[in-house]
């Protein structure tokens, strides 16, 4: 949050003043996108939504976000190994193990109003609660395990003023753990990149 | 009002952990040894390294991935736990798996690796799969102590022509089911005694078969569900002799039987032929099989007196019935000397060596 709160202050100072976010203070955003883990789970399309409202803090530069958003990637393999055994021969079974995020995120986000032309860059990042479900597949049967737990995550995007709101590029990161017995003891986290439309209110 | 309740919630979420998966059935375990017996039974002893194998059927068992997006993947099977006189959990690595109908496991015994000394008694088994629901069953599996082997008595001593009761006394019998019983000694095969009866739990009598040979053989008795005891120097088996025995005529032709007089020359301890039924036997081989010296019963074995016996060699007819028209015996003795072994009705038995025996001549 140092970091931020620095980046935050060379911000105000290189920022033409005349640059000011118009509009009301609160504002909702749908975003798509493709996530992709830290982990074998392969990419996955990305859903979210954020309600946000900019604060008059920093000269209505500093917003805060909350964002609920979803994604379910996957992986799979084939079961093997030496309990895996009928009287010597070998057994396998392909198996599918997915894992489902839903991630509330509050996010404190910079902004940087017109900073390369038409565009609003941003930054921010915050803590979040991610509440995930690992489901696998084998065997013909199907077992889950649920659970939850904090994260925090990072992101940059850049927005261009269209029509009563704007259209947004956005970049994140995410750290969320999780220590299920099927995934094992690890950061579910990702990178994602969404577009997403930002209307203000 | 409304955010503190929304973050109870939230916090709710966010403590809850919950597992969601399949629950297996389990019908039945079954030891191989006695795929018929349920509740199936288990030896607390014996197995060798691993323990006993024992088959859990059922379905829906399921194995998961362990540990799948980390480097060190696994695979986690269903746990199977016993309930009874003890309680006790299957270590992971004494499980296989060979489809969702069917596990094995090596369930320890005293004399394996691990070793542990499950009480005997009923046991409830219980399997939960990984994620999942538990099955349970109950009186699944009967623990039972191994066999031990105290006293070993021939109360009617040993006789050579006849079976010989044999009296075993001890512990860990089982009446329900019939064990196996064999005399072992070195160089020679095992001979298994085929009338058993189980008194009860800790008497069991059996017979050792006519004509086995003297000796000093160890008595093994392994029980139905496996366990097995062994008594080195168990038992040593010594028939009465007969006295010096001889042949006369000491040949015959190979194209006809020789009515042969046995002479017994009693001295000392040796005993005199009684009356009753005699058996004797040529040791020789026949032309169907030459490569094999097997004992050739004479006939028409006649008791003439304590010192004399009448009998037939089947030179020509060997072990075909009779009349053989054959002039070319087929199925007679290879010519050759061999030797005899009388079996008197006392239990007394005597050998004439092949080196003073009978001669078939060709």
């Amino acid at each position: 949050m140092n970091a931020l709160a620095l980046l935050a202050a060379a911000a105000l100072a290189a920022a033409p003043s005349s640059n000011k976010d118009t509009g009301g203070p609160v504002f909702i955003a749908p975003k798509v996108g493709f996530i992709k883990p830290v982990t074998s789970l392969g990419g996955d399309l990305f859903l979210g939504g954020e309600v946000g409202y900019l604060t008059p803090l920093l000269q209505r530069r500093l917003a805060l976000v909350l964002e609920v958003n979803y994604h379910r990637p996957s992986t799979s393999g084939t079961l093997r190994g030496p309990q895996l055994d009928n009287l010597g021969q070998p057994i396998e079974s392909p198996y599918t193990l997915a894992e489902r995020e839903v991630a509330i995120q509050l996010s404190a986000v910079f902004r940087f109003p017109r900073a390369l032309g038409p565009l609003t860059p941003y930054v921010g990042a915050g803590p979040g609660l991610y509440l995930h479900r690992a489901t696998v597949e084998s065997f013909d049967s199907t077992a889950s395990e649920s659970g939850s737990g904090p994260g925090f995550q990072v992101l940059a995007g850049a927005e261009l003023p269209l029509g009563p709101g704007g259209a947004f590029l956005e970049a994140k990161y995410h750290f969320a753990r999780v220590d299920f017995l099927t995934t094992g003891d690890v950061n579910a986290g990702a990178v994602l990149a969404a577009l997403g439309y930002r209307l203000r209110l | 009002m409304r955010l503190p309740v929304a973050a109870a919630l939230l916090s709710l979420v966010a403590c809850s952990e919950s597992t969601e998966g399949t629950t297996p059935k389990l019908e039945g375990l079954i030891n191989p040894r006695q795929r018929l017996i349920t509740p199936a039974r288990v030896c607390n002893a014996g197995g060798g390294p691993s323990g006993w194998r024992l088959e859990l059927i059922g379905d829906r068992f399921t194995p998961v991935p362990r540990d799948a997006l980390t480097d060190s993947p696994s695979v986690e099977l269903p746990t199977v736990s016993l309930s009874g006189p003890a309680d006790y959990t299957l270590p992971a690595d004494h499980l296989f798996f060979a489809r969702t109908e069917l596990m094995r496991m090596d369930l320890p015994t005293r004399d394996s690796t691990p070793s542990n000394t499950l009480p005997p008694g009923a046991y409830t088994v219980s399997v939960t799969n990984p994620l999942g629901g538990t099955a349970e069953l109950e009186d699944a599996l009967r623990v039972v102590p191994p066999p031990v082997i105290t006293t070993l008595t021939a109360p009617e001593g040993f006789r050579y022509n006849a079976a010989s009761p044999l009296v075993i006394e001890g512990s860990g019998f089982r009446a329900d089911a019939l064990p196996l019983i064999v005399l072992q000694r070195q160089g020679e095969e095992d001979q298994p005694l085929f009338t058993v009866t189980v008194v009860s739990d800790t008497r069991i009598e059996t017979e050792v078969p006519p004509a086995t040979p003297e000796g000093t053989y160890a008595l093994t008795l392994t029980n139905p569900e496996g366990c097995s005891v062994t008594r080195p120097q168990a038992l040593t088996i010594t028939y009465p002799r007969l006295g010096n025995l001889s042949v006369s005529p000491a040949s015959g032709p190979a194209n006809s039987d020789t009515v042969i007089t046995v002479t017994n020359t009693a001295s000392g301890t040796a005993n005199r032929f009684t009356p009753g039924t005699h058996e004797v036997y040529l040791v020789a081989p026949v032309k169907t099989d030459p490569g094999q010296t097997v004992n050739i019963p004479l006939y028409d074995v006649t008791y003439v007196s304590q010192a004399q016996l009448r009998a037939t060699v089947p030179n020509c007819s060997g072990f075909d019935s009779r009349p053989v028209t054959d002039p070319a015996c087929p199925g007679g003795i290879v010519p050759g000397t061999y030797g005899l072994i009388v079996a008197d009705p006392s239990g007394a038995f005597g050998t004439l060596p092949a080196s003073s025996g009978f001669t078939v001549t060709p």
